[in-house]
């Protein structure tokens, strides 16, 4: 199956945000961790950049970032559990 | 506090209705080890934790099992949708679909609301511990 091209780079942002979720549980108890704290870094950049991307096309996906001269897109569909978030 | 992210922590994406399975997943959301339980057990524990690692780590477990509460939701969602009213009968879906129809409550799979005495919170750190390597051992 076809992805549409919203979803794809929502993977690649839940891809990246994956990664760091998985690097933070790390560093909680290994905060000084020189090679995981790099790793965290690399992905924190490619998290912003994919994400800053995104919302330039579909809008924020946090609400605090909504760019409101386009109105309230906070509550436009397709919400997370929807499957035209997903495919 | 939180703030809310509009994504999924993974995609789903279920192709075909099966209530039959929403049934036996609906365990892992409001189950006694389900992600409800998982979320609570863990954000209500961080309070007696006197290490500022341990206490990072719970926060952000606690925090990351309401994403995975979130996933399962959405997987129930998407096996219940446009059920036809054999399906819901084969399934043995009727007992959940007379009370909620296809809404999402948590309970486990035999209909058993969601309750607190799943998980403890017994105020000191070695306690709490153990209680979660029996509830949460895995890595779910």
């Amino acid at each position: 199956m076809m992805m549409n091209e919203r979803a794809m780079m929502l993977k690649k942002i839940q891809a990246a945000c994956f990664a760091l979720e998985d690097i933070k549980l790390f560093l909680d108890t290994h905060p000084n961790d020189r090679g995981a704290l790099e790793c965290y870094s690399k992905y924190q950049k490619i998290y912003e950049m994919l994400v800053k991307e995104f919302e330039e096309k579909y809008g924020a996906l946090n609400a605090e970032r909504v760019d409101t001269n386009k109105g309230w897109t906070w509550v436009n569909n397709p919400w997370p559990w929807e499957m035209e978030a997903n495919s | 506090m939180w703030t809310y992210d509009k994504k999924l922590q993974y995609p789903v994406k279920i192709a075909r209705t099966n209530p039959a399975t929403a049934k036996i997943i609906m365990a892992q959301l409001g189950g006694p080890d389900g992600e409800l339980a998982a979320s609570q057990r863990y954000l209500s524990q961080r309070y007696a934790m006197p290490i500022k690692e341990v206490k990072g780590i719970l926060t952000d477990i606690g925090t990351e099992e309401m994403a995975h509460m979130e996933i399962v939701s959405a997987i129930i969602h998407q096996l219940t949708r446009d059920m036809t009213p054999e399906e819901i009968k084969k399934a043995g879906f009727s007992e959940y679909f007379v009370n909620h129809t296809a809404g999402i409550w948590p309970s486990d799979a035999t209909g058993v609301p969601f309750t607190s005495a799943y998980f403890q919170s017994k105020g000191d750190p070695i306690t709490d511990l153990n209680e979660d390597l029996a509830a949460d051992g895995t890595t779910a």
